[in-house]
């Protein structure tokens, strides 16, 4: 019920500045996912937005109010912290019924609230429990719990899910996000995890060293980045990076290095003109095995050694050397590859991106 | 096998023995408040008593006023044990969560009050309390121990263990400064307030000598300086004395075995922290 919106927020401690010129939009009932590297200021950034951390340049308003100086209580926020911070001296029910006493809720009325938000979360037998007498999954969803009770407008969570299993993560993951459908509310979410990031946003804040990298639907940031470091950070495993150069031939561009060339599809050949290096980009899962390809079309770009070989399931990861060049292809599992192994590779170039040398910046997509 | 079963057989002699030594002055006591004055003084000592003379606890306890005695020092430790809990509590969370100009400065001047003989600040003391006109006054007992700089390092040991987020989330849940301090911070050091009222029970019953200055006249007196008026200049009637320390210690004892267990946690000084 509330769209937050932060303009040109800037964090220093003393000298260093560790949130640098961060404008964003969020807006009503979005999911919003903070991604980045550690110590890129995530959790900083979060802090201001909840008032636990003072803003040193820049505007915030929460709904249409301007909130710099506005108490935390007085945000209609609430939070979700990485090691739940659960009161250990009160029950499960104090813990949640704990912020409408403070407000002077009725009795009746924190009896129904608390009641209700336990239903939700499936908390109803453990009420009366202690936060050390529960297991780690019961207490984030008591955090959880905490939160909703109060009903706020914009929830924020900081890594949430990181003290958790990674079985139990990918179950709280799910009903996180089941719980925003139902309470429609704008919550801001931080991890360093991007699967996390990919399955919850509505869109997500690529963040590197307290800049803003990109913002984005996921598919979008998967499909689209706007630079080197977003496209190195989303998708696992990461993209393929080679530096190439562009020659004119027939008419036609190619990336060439060598024993690498590569046809530019003519789509993007007029983007690419009057540059003579780039860096190609490659997902691993359009690196492709010639000999597994059917399609005549295909023309290999280059040869290279197979170093390692992970086996996932439904598909394998090949390590492969060609030249002083690593490359990583995921492969559908079926053929069976070793080590040492020659192998022909494919790339589909309708999937390729282009970063500029010096700037980084992709040469296909911008950023809106 | 047989050698740990010896080696637990020698343990327990040694702590046995140990034992009987710790108690051999108490038991002293008992023997000699049931003396005749003549036979306390004998050399060499009796080891038991020829008859017991009972009349020794009577004679102590008409002589001098216990009910005040018990009464001054119940009201010491108690106002002591409420005005160093809670001033070292406050001044303990503003030292460990509370950000301003030169709080470290500060600490470090309580700290070092630690390693100041407390007999340098009798003379101080007694000077503040005679001015203010409060000699022979409960305000004259309990003013000195009202704070602690002690407990206010204890007690900042206790809220540096409690994590930052735990406040954060009271801050949003609407906590004001006041009200995390009262209802999130003082209730997870619950152990550490009471190994501190321990010690400065324990500290208020002993303290002899700053009572026998400020607190001359007989009615005004704790139990701790009530008996050593039984000291007499010249001569000193020993079994009425101990008789007299026997009637004062028994509210101690009683006190120990229901604390038995926070008395251990305090000293020990691992308060339990869940
Ligand atoms: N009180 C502080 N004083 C000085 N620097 C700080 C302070 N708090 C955080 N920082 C710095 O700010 C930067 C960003 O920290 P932040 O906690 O926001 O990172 P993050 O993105 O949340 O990382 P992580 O994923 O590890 O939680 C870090 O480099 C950190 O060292
Ligand atoms: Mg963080």
């Amino acid at each position: 019920m509330a769209e937050v919106r932060l303009k040109h927020i800037r964090k220093c401690y003393g000298d260093t500045t560790i949130v640098k010129d961060f404008d964003l939009d969020i807006r009503d009932k979005e999911f919003m996912v903070f991604v980045g590297p550690s110590g890129c200021g995530k959790s900083t950034t979060l802090r201001m937005i909840a008032g636990l951390e003072d803003i040193t340049g820049g505007e915030l308003c929460i709904g249409d109010r301007v909130v710099n100086e506005v108490s935390p209580k007085d945000r209609d926020i609430a939070m979700v912290f990485q090691n739940y911070a659960l009161y250990p001296h009160m029950s499960v029910y104090e813990n949640m019924a704990f912020s409408l006493k403070l407000r002077k809720v009725p009795k009746a009325e924190i009896r129904e609230k608390v009641e209700e938000a336990a239903r939700i979360l499936q908390l109803d037998q453990l009420l009366e429990r202690k936060p050390k007498e529960l297991s780690g999954g019961q207490r984030q969803r008591v955090a959880m719990g905490r939160a909703i009770v109060r009903n706020p407008s914009v929830f924020l969570m900081d890594e949430p899910l990181s003290n958790l299993d990674a079985k139990l993560r990918v179950s709280m993951r799910t009903e996180i996000s089941r719980l925003h459908q139902r309470l429609q509310t704008t919550m801001i979410y931080v991890t360093h995890d991007q699967t996390e990031a990919m399955t919850l946003g509505d869109r997500i804040v690529v963040m590197n060293d307290g800049i803003i990298q990109q913002v984005d639907t996921p598919m979008n940031l998967y499909h689209h980045p706007c630079n080197l470091f977003v496209a190195g950070f989303i998708g696992n495993p990461p993209m393929n990076f080679l530096q190439v150069e562009l020659k004119q031939q027939d008419g036609s561009l190619y990336a060439v290095r060598d024993g690498f060339q590569a046809q530019i599809p003519a789509q993007y050949a007029s983007q690419l003109e009057g540059r003579e290096r780039i860096i190609l980009g490659m997902r691993p899962d359009h690196v492709h095995d010639a000999e597994m390809m059917l399609a005549e079309k295909q023309e290999i770009v280059c040869q290279g050694t197979i170093d390692v070989v992970e086996m996932l399931g439904a598909e394998s990861l090949l390590h492969i050397e060609y030249g002083d060049q690593k490359l990583v292809a995921s492969m559908p599992s079926g053929k069976a590859y070793k080590p040492g192994n020659q192998i022909s590779l494919v790339f589909t170039m309708d999937r390729m991106h282009a970063f500029d040398l010096d700037t980084a910046r992709s040469l296909l997509y911008e950023q809106d | 096998m047989g050698c740990s079963k010896n080696k637990a057989w020698v343990v327990h002699c040694l702590l046995i023995a140990g034992a009987l030594t710790m108690l051999i002055p108490f038991l002293w006591m008992i023997i000699t408040s049931l003396k005749t004055l003549m036979e306390s003084t004998m050399i060499p000592p009796t080891l038991i008593p020829s008859t017991c003379q009972w009349s020794n606890y009577a004679d102590v306890w008409n002589s001098l006023p216990f009910a005040a005695f018990y009464a001054n020092t119940f009201g010491m430790i108690f106002f002591r044990i409420l005005g160093s809990v809670f001033f070292s509590a406050t001044a303990a969370y503003a030292f460990a969560r509370i950000e301003f100009p030169g709080r470290d400065f500060l600490f470090g001047i309580v700290l070092v009050t630690m390693m100041i003989p407390g007999q340098l600040f009798l003379i101080p003391q007694y000077d503040i309390v005679a001015k203010l006109g409060m000699l022979n006054t409960m305000f004259a007992l309990v003013m000195p121990g009202i704070v602690s700089a002690f407990g206010t390092f204890l007690l900042r040991q206790f809220f540096l263990s409690i994590p930052k987020e735990l406040e954060e989330a009271a801050i949003l849940d609407g906590c004001s400064r006041w009200q995390v301090f009262w209802k999130i911070m003082l209730p997870l050091t619950r152990s550490g307030l009471i190994a501190l009222g321990i010690f400065t029970a324990l500290f208020a019953w002993k303290d002899l000598m700053w009572p026998l200055i400020a607190n001359t006249s007989l009615e005004e007196m704790p139990l701790a300086s009530g008996l050593a008026s039984l000291q007499g200049q010249y001569s000193t009637n020993f079994p009425q004395l101990m008789a007299g320390s026997m009637i004062a210690i028994w509210p101690m004892l009683l006190l120990f075995v229901i604390f038995q267990k926070h008395f251990i946690e305090g000293i020990s000084g691992t308060g339990s922290k869940s």
